[in-house]
């Protein structure tokens, strides 16, 4: 009967096949040129013709003058953003599952969605317009509030805001998406037990609706937080300048001047790994905090 | 439900098969596709080499044809301003079906990339070893190249293949172009001279509001903020609004790269020169961004910064950005190229029919003069790739595009064939290599000027007969922004007048390195460059003059001391 259940499985397994193929060739054959890490990587020569030089490349850039501002901007803007788009597409899903309009649901659903389709490239030609202090529609408003023009994106206070500001408007109607089809899965059953017992609209949002959605915020928590150090390049190297490198450069846009502008590929890759087991290190932990304070498991 | 499992079975292990084989019988063709005709390439060559060894003497043909076609492989950047002719594309064009059939060589494009990423594609490429035969590559790339042994010596095909008008025009400001791609004595890339005369920075004026408000034209420094003044507050384009500004900049602030809108020119103006290698009173070499003119330079855009005089938002704005303002008909003042006409005045003569530009030689602040800073120093360089059998088609295709451009063949049939169509389409940026006589563009202006005056054309060889046409038609009234752009260029109050007062008083002022970027330059240049970046836009927008000073500590101490040291060292020894 073992053997039955094991033979009818195999082919379920072996359809699985291709799929690690690929993961073997495009992400685990690749993680061995993380070497060059270690190694006065000249192009040419190529991985196994190059110098080893051990740490230097990780001394190189813990000595550079920026290191550690790049860091904390990093973080900074990547823990705002991890948040916002966290706390925001919860509350418009819940708003949005109050709705009792099909229509006006789905229209909503839509617009907030629309903007994640778009690139970077063209989301950052139209914020430069609308940001600007003196044609820019934003300031305009401001303005018809008495409030001087402010330069978004020259200024180091504003920078890293507009940063979270608007990747959360790309990107929270996508996750509201997410949200909203946890909620899907709530047993009715379980608001009508809740009014039986007398629980306001109020007290089934909280008790019933934010609880059956925990266990997706928990796993989308878990997830996320691998991207501490994923501050979004594409958004950040289409909209900083000069005047904000100094709220605004993060460790990709480093790499890039690193390992694309001036062609040192063992430099970029050793922040790419250090980038790399930091993350691990804290997904692993989150993985375990989810385990332990919620007693949700992934795997 | 047993055969229904089994048929589950046989279509799993089918798809892993197929995919598996896919993927291993992929590996193999690329690889026999990849050495084979290596091989047999190297085979003819030793051949060839046998054949006319035995065969002496030796008879070369610069231009001569293969009488097999050969091929050869390359990459190619694109630009925004390169147009194709109705059915061409970069991979077939006028000029690489002229390859082939007048040279018998057949152009490949393994890959073409805009040109603003150009660069790190071919970093990429590098990286993977999957090269083209011709490699056009920045100076760090060629020495990584050379470094590793994979490019061709090119010494020997250069001296035997390279034509006399070649090897003039080659020669023409000096020794320095070929110097730059010899290494230890030996010729490893074709440099891509095109005269950097060309690139000196001019100050451009909108001379019809100029006119309008009846002010002179700028002779100092102290001129051009007045001017700049008068466009801001005394409303130039008369709509009543103070809309407009006087000097427009933007976020990479140096237009050497852009050729529009930068602070060069206004620093030049001060005698300063940032990121210059210049000599100073003991005759070694010190770094231009941290010397004290640069200061005095800074603070006087920083006040024309605070009366509003410079576009507040520069700092945000790209090249195409500033550009648009400037479209836009929003300002007034700007240093740039001489072909600044072609881009983007054009756009604001389009918009406004009254709008006209004029070029002026860039202003000092004090009695001595003000100079053009001109880097020599060649950044882009063709290589072979090491083991191609035929490195001579490279010289021979640069050859074939001199001949046409500036030697006998130069006929306004030619001309309009493979340089620009009738209808004004550049049809020669399709050649895969290019070089340019560094005057020939004020011989243009000399010429077409001597010929409005005395209308004789007969003088006149076929570049500056088209120029000459272009301008007459715009001078008779019946041209558009683009006759008028070759007015403002080469016509008789056009840019190249200002040029050529730079080329009458020898007004010009060399970076003095030209070397491949020495070791610290290459693991610290980007950081430097940051950080002048960063520092240079804060002061002109209003941070204090004193972060010059912490900024010149902090560039020693990040590594410009160290590249000094080896700068000089390569000065000793060039």
């Amino acid at each position: 009967m073992l053997r039955n259940t094991r033979m009818r499985q195999l082919p379920l397994h072996l359809m699985l096949l291709p799929a690690l193929v690929i993961l073997v060739i495009y992400s685990y054959y690749p993680m061995a040129g993380a070497v060059i890490a270690f190694q006065n990587f000249t192009p040419a020569k190529g991985i196994f013709r190059s110098e080893w030089i051990g740490f230097d490349n990780f001394n190189y850039v813990a000595n550079l003058p920026d290191t550690l501002r790049v860091v904390w901007n990093t973080v900074f803007i990547a823990l705002m953003k991890i948040i916002a788009n966290l706390v925001l597409p919860i509350i418009m899903a819940l708003l949005l599952n109050e709705v009792i309009n099909n229509r006006f649901k789905r229209i909503v659903q839509t617009m907030i969605y629309l903007p994640h389709f778009l690139s970077w490239v063209i989301l950052s030609g139209v914020l430069i317009d609308i940001l600007s202090p003196s044609t820019g529609i934003v300031n305009h408003f401001l303005s018809l509030l008495g409030i001087e023009p402010i330069y978004f994106l020259g200024n180091n206070d504003w920078f890293p805001f507009v940063l979270v500001a608007s990747d959360v408007w790309k990107e929270f109607g996508f996750n509201t998406i997410i949200y909203l089809a946890a909620l899907t899965s709530i047993n009715p059953s379980l608001y009508e037990a809740a009014v039986v017992d007398g629980a306001s609209r109020w007290k089934q949002t909280l008790h019933v609706t934010l609880s059956g959605m925990l266990p997706i915020v928990i796993l989308l928590m878990t997830l996320s937080l691998g991207n501490v150090l994923n501050a979004g390049f594409d958004q950040i190297f289409n909209l900083y300048n000069p005047q904000v490198y100094e709220s605004g450069d993060i460790i990709d846009t480093l790499v890039y001047r690193l390992g694309f502008v001036s062609a040192q590929f063992g430099v970029a890759t050793a922040v790419g790994l250090f980038k790399s087991v930091v993350s691990l290190i804290l997904i692993s932990a989150s993985y375990f905090l989810a385990y332990r304070l919620a007693n949700y498991r992934i795997f | 439900m047993k055969t229904s499992n089994k048929g589950f079975l046989v279509i799993a292990l089918m798809l892993c098969i197929v995919l598996v084989t896919a993927c291993s019988s992929n590996n193999k063709n690329n690889n026999s596709n990849s050495t084979m005709p290596t091989s047999t390439a190297t085979a003819e060559a030793t051949q060839t080499a046998e054949a006319t060894k035995s065969a002496a003497p030796e008879e070369i043909d610069p231009l001569g044809k293969y009488d097999t076609p050969i091929e050869i492989s390359t990459a190619r950047g694109i630009t925004g301003s390169m147009k194709f002719p109705a059915g061409d594309t970069i991979d077939n064009n006028v000029w690489t079906r002229s390859y082939l059939e007048d040279m018998g060589i057949k152009v490949k494009n393994d890959w073409t990339a805009d040109e603003s990423t150009f660069e790190q594609k071919m970093n990429v490429s590098i990286a993977s070893g999957n090269l083209p035969d011709l490699l056009p590559v920045k100076a760090v790339q060629l020495k990584q190249l050379v470094d590793a042994n994979m490019v061709e010596d090119l010494t020997d095909v250069w001296n035997k293949y390279a034509s006399p008008l070649t090897k003039q025009i080659f020669t023409e400001e000096g020794n320095i172009a070929l110097d730059s791609a010899t290494f230890g004595g030996k010729l490893m890339a074709i440099p891509a001279v095109s005269g950097s005369f060309d690139a000196s920075t001019l100050l451009w004026v909108r001379s019809d509001w100029l006119k309008k408000l009846n002010l002179p034209e700028p002779k100092t420094i102290d001129d051009v903020v007045k001017i700049a003044d008068a466009f801001t507050n005394q409303d130039p384009d008369g709509n009543g609004k103070k809309d407009t500004i006087g000097l427009e900049l933007q976020k990479e602030l140096y237009e050497r790269n852009s050729g529009y809108a930068g602070i060069d020119g206004f620093m030049f103006g001060f005698h300063a020169y940032p990121r210059f290698w210049i000599k100073d009173a003991s005759g070694n070499l010190v770094n231009g961004s941290i010397q004290p003119e640069v200061k005095a330079a800074l603070l006087k855009l920083q006040e024309m910064y605070k009366a509003g005089l410079i576009d507040k938002e520069f700092g945000s704005k790209d090249t195409n950005k500033a550009a648009e303002a400037q479209g836009a008909g929003k300002n007034g003042l700007s240093y740039g190229h001489m072909w600044n006409p072609l881009f983007p005045f054009n756009a604001s003569r389009d918009n406004d029919p009254k709008a006209d530009w004029t070029a002026y030689p860039i202003v000092s602040v004090d009695e001595k003069p003000a100079m053009p800073g001109i880097t020599q120093s060649i950044n882009d360089f063709t290589a072979v790739k090491k083991g191609y059998a035929n490195p001579e088609a490279a010289v021979k295709m640069l050859n074939l595009y001199i001949e046409r451009n500036y030697g006998k063949s130069n006929t306004l049939e030619t001309r309009q064939k493979y340089a620009k169509t009738p209808d004004g389409i550049e049809v020669f940026k399709f050649a895969v290599i290019r070089a340019g006589s560094s005057k020939q563009n004020l011989n243009v202006h000399l010429s077409v000027t001597e010929a409005l005056k005395s209308k004789d054309t007969s003088k006149l060889d076929p570049a500056q007969k088209d120029t000459y046409d272009l301008v007459t038609k715009y001078l008779n009234g019946t041209g558009t922004s683009a006759e008028w752009a070759q007015d403002r260029i080469f016509g008789e109050t056009g840019s190249y007048k200002a040029m050529n007062e730079y080329a009458n008083k020898k007004l010009d002022f060399y970076n003095e390195f030209y070397g491949t970027p020495t070791a610290t330059m290459a693991a610290k240049q980007t950081t430097l460059e940051k950080m002048e970046y960063e520092v240079f836009t804060k002061i002109i927008m209003g941070d204090s003059i004193d972060s010059f000073d912490k900024f010149v500590a902090d560039w020693k101490k990040v590594g410009g001391d160290e590249i000094t040291k080896e700068v000089n060292e390569w000065y000793k020894n060039k």
